[in-house]
């Protein structure tokens, strides 16, 4: 079976600052990958160059057999984003915004109503469809970010930090779905801190540090490798000097006004 | 107005596929764009308050309020501002004015307008991930431009389209237009070329600062213009007047665009012909050089503004560069008593100086105070100079005293309201014994960042002009100013600062409210008037009495307790 993604020495540079520094991965249809990696290691970026965000960088990137470079179109047909910043127009009301995402990829307009009322109905919307959305919460704008990244059903679904504000059934309902997807032959790219999550979520997990690949395997391929018994603890062993508890003392320390010198 | 709209581009589609676009994705860019449009609160048209039941999220009913519609009827009627120039004066003349006043109208709204989608990045993360191709989406920005730019000239111009194919010529009307999208052309590619300018030369965020001044100098100009143009300008000289000899004409551009109109009336001087030549080259030019030359670059420059790390085109506001400490800091040392008092002081003085929205909505008010005082002095004289003249026999320093009470109202009100009403949790959560300390340091800060020196700034002519006598009524004048600021802090500004949504307040009995909002200053500057016509040793006491209520009334308002703050709110 081919890649559906397939990424060779992915290398970018925001001026003189390096980001990614060669990322070389391979993902099958049908897997859930879990990327994850300490703050300002590159995962965001690598979602937008694989969403075809970001033109310009060095290396090669194909999604669903298309070049990203090259055929963004084509890419950008075949996946779904969720972004991490929830980014939409907050004058709109759900259905709007639904109509309008879908007419972008060409989706008939009935077809894309029935699709945005059961898929906000399902995440307890129903009352909120025709409500606009700047009198939202949190969770209720990213359940209309997540509908809009799987409205128009894509081979590829990339998520970064998907269930941030959502309440605990919800959660349980978005991980069902990516499983489910997965059963499907859908392929999800999960970025996400959250690690317990990713432990139970992905098949496979891609550790990214300082823009290069640290780790890469199932969750009991990594658990083997470096002995720990959660993935929170592999991920500190791989991605930190260490000394979490000398920094907590520090900062009760810094609290109490007795200095941390 | 949507439908209409779209389904005028539904008969241009075949036109727009051959330009290279995608047009389902266009139509659903364009008509997405058109509907923000109607939502968005457009600060170039006068705040039109979207009501809202209490308790209840705002709804898009079946037949929403259309922001941009409303603001389309208020330009429209605004237009009749122009008759007199259309129908009272000589047509070069006149033109020329109509075209000064729509050519800075476009262009404001445009500065105004644009400014938020110009420079608004979450544009771009929401199209950026779609299968849409960038000429489909700078088509559909073009096509939205296109239209939000007719819509306004239209409903800026049609009344002098109406007025002036009946007096001046029958076929005023298709030639007023031509000249129109002359005027579209240039102010599109002055703009255009004016952003390119300053993306270059400053930040975004310095950017926006700078649309917000001007927005706010563009609030002043109309409200001035308004109340001042017609005292100033006699219309009995408009009407003979000529300017076709004058050199001066060949270098302002709405003169060029009133060359066709009256050519059209037939006066076929050199000038004339002249100044229609300018009017079709010159804006033809502009906007060439602005497609091929500046707007490629002005786009790369945006691109590079979103799509590089953020920060690199300085998105980060750096505040360091000012001094730790500054006046405002100095000052709140110098004037409040508790901690919180002073915590308040230092906030909103900071707040008042940095939160755009509520510059726009406060600074244009804080200027009316002058211009209705100018508008006063110079009432119903022929000659401005000569009522200047007159002016240090009379008693109407008074007047502009009392006149700059005006301004406390505004401020005291709107100072209540922000787009981040949220942030305002703060107060609720921190151990705050009576919320009246920060309501008095909020109050402080307010006066002296506007009131006190907005005061200032009119007595110092007052005393200039009426000299030293004057000096004891500017006195009075200013406990005055203490007493109703005190009292109207204390009846209608018993809120905590940015914590209220818009469209939260019912706004019953408004019309009471700004009755004795009106009537106390001038009630106290009617005794005041009395006192020192009669007996002027009054005057002391009056000063006595307004101080004590000055300082009951603050007191009594650093004195809000939770439940009485609860009890005002709403």
């Amino acid at each position: 079976m081919e890649p559906i993604i397939r990424i060779e020495g992915l290398t970018k540079r925001y001026g003189q600052k390096e980001v990614l520094r060669g990322i070389d991965l391979q993902i099958m249809p049908g897997q859930v990958l879990g990327y994850i990696g300490p703050n300002g290691a590159g995962k965001s970026t690598t979602v937008k160059i694989l969403v075809g965000m970001l033109p310009e960088f060095e290396g090669r990137a194909m999604v669903c057999g298309f070049d990203v470079a090259e055929k963004p179109l084509e890419v950008k047909r075949r996946i779904g984003y969720v972004p991490e910043s929830a980014a939409l127009y907050e004058a709109l009301t759900p259905m709007e915004y639904l109509r309008f995402i879908g007419r972008l990829y060409r989706m008939e307009t009935p077809e894309i109503e029935r699709r945005a009322r059961e898929m906000l109905a399902l995440f307890g919307l129903a009352d909120e469809v025709d409500h606009r959305m700047s009198t939202f919460s949190k969770g209720m704008k990213q359940k209309v970010l997540i509908t809009a990244g799987m409205i128009h059903n894509p081979e590829v679904l990339f998520l970064d930090e998907p269930l941030s504000g959502l309440d605990a059934n919800s959660v349980v309902t978005v991980k069902e779905i990516i499983r489910r997807l997965a059963g499907h032959g859908k392929t999800i790219f999960y970025c996400s801190h959250v690690m317990d999550v990713v432990e139970r979520v992905c098949d496979r997990i891609v550790i990214i540090s300082g823009g290069r690949i640290i780790a890469d395997g199932s969750f009991e391929e990594l658990q083997a490798r470096s002995k720990g018994a959660s993935l929170e603890r592999i991920f500190t062993q791989l991605t930190s000097s260490g000394g979490h508890e000398a920094l907590a003392e520090q900062f009760i320390r810094a609290l109490e006004g007795a200095g941390a010198e | 107005m949507i439908r209409c709209v779209l389904a005028l581009f539904d008969l241009l589609a075949p036109l727009i596929r051959l330009m290279g676009a995608d047009y389902g994705p266009f139509r659903a860019i364009l008509e997405t764009k058109l509907i923000l449009d109607g939502r968005r609160r457009s600060p170039a048209a006068p705040p039109v308050e979207a009501k809202a039941r209490p308790g209840r999220p705002a709804k898009a009913d079946r037949k929403p309020a259309n922001m941009f519609a409303r603001s389309l009827v208020v330009y429209a009627v605004m237009g009749l501002m122009l008759l007199p120039f259309v129908r009272g004066a000589a047509p070069l003349v006149g033109m020329t004015v109509v075209n000064a006043y729509l050519m800075v109208m476009i262009a404001m709204a445009l500065v105004a307008d644009f400014s938020s989608v110009l420079l608004d990045t979450s544009d771009n993360a929401i199209l950026q991930p779609r299968p849409v191709d960038g000429r489909t989406v700078l088509l559909a920005r073009g096509a939205h431009v296109a239209t939000y730019l007719t819509l306004l000239t239209l409903s800026l111009s049609l009344v002098v389209l109406i007025a002036g194919s009946f007096t001046i010529h029958p076929l005023f009307a298709p030639v007023f237009a031509a000249t129109l999208c002359c005027s579209i052309a240039l102010v599109v590619s002055a703009t255009h070329v004016l952003y390119a300018l300053a993306m270059r030369l400053t930040t975004p965020e310095r950017l926006r600062d700078i649309i917000t001044y001007m927005q706010i100098g563009f609030s002043v100009l109309v409200v001035g213009g308004y109340q001042l143009l017609p005292r100033l300008v006699d219309f009995g000289e408009l009407r003979r007047a000529d300017i076709s000899d004058r050199s001066w004409i060949y270098w302002f551009p709405p003169a060029w665009l009133a060359g066709p109109i009256d050519l059209l009336t037939g006066h076929a001087g050199r000038a004339q012909v002249t100044l229609s030549c300018l009017a079709v080259i010159v804006p033809a030019a502009s906007l060439l050089f602005v497609l091929k030359v500046v707007g490629p670059r002005f786009n790369r420059l945006l691109l590079a503004a979103e799509t590089d790390a953020p920060g690199a085109l300085g998105r980060r506001e750096t505040v360091q560069r000012e001094p730790r400490r500054t006046a405002g800091d100095a000052l709140a040392a110098w004037v409040t008593r508790s901690p919180a008092e002073r915590g308040a002081f230092e906030l909103i003085w900071r707040l008042c100086g940095r939160d755009r929205p509520f510059k726009m909505r406060t600074y244009p008010a804080l200027f009316f105070p002058f211009i209705f005082s100018l508008g006063f002095l110079l009432a119903g004289r022929g000659d401005a100079m000569e009522a200047l003249r007159d002016l240090p026999g009379t008693q109407k320093h008074l007047f502009l005293l009392y006149m700059a009470s005006a301004m406390i109202p505004n401020v005291l009100m709107q100072l209540r309201f922000s787009e981040k009403h949220e942030a305002a949790w703060v107060y609720f959560s921190l151990p705050i014994g009576d919320p009246g300390e920060v309501l008095f340091g909020t109050l402080k800060a307010v006066m002296l960042r506007f009131i006190v020196p907005g005061f200032a700034l009119i007595s110092l002519p007052v005393a200039a002009f009426w000299g030293l006598r004057s000096l004891p009524d500017v006195g009075v004048a200013f406990c005055a100013l203490l007493f109703i600021s005190a009292m109207e802090a204390l009846l209608y500004a018993r809120a905590l600062p940015f914590s209220t949504a818009f469209g939260a307040l019912e706004m019953s009995g408004r019309f009471v409210r700004s009755m004795l909002l009106m009537g106390v200053p001038a009630a106290i500057g009617g005794v005041h008037y009395g006192l020192s016509m009669l007996a002027p040793v009054g005057l002391v006491p009056l000063a006595g009495l307004l101080l004590g209520g000055a300082w009951l009334a603050a007191r009594n308002y650093r004195r809000t307790s939770w439940p009485a703050l609860r009890a005002a709110g709403t």
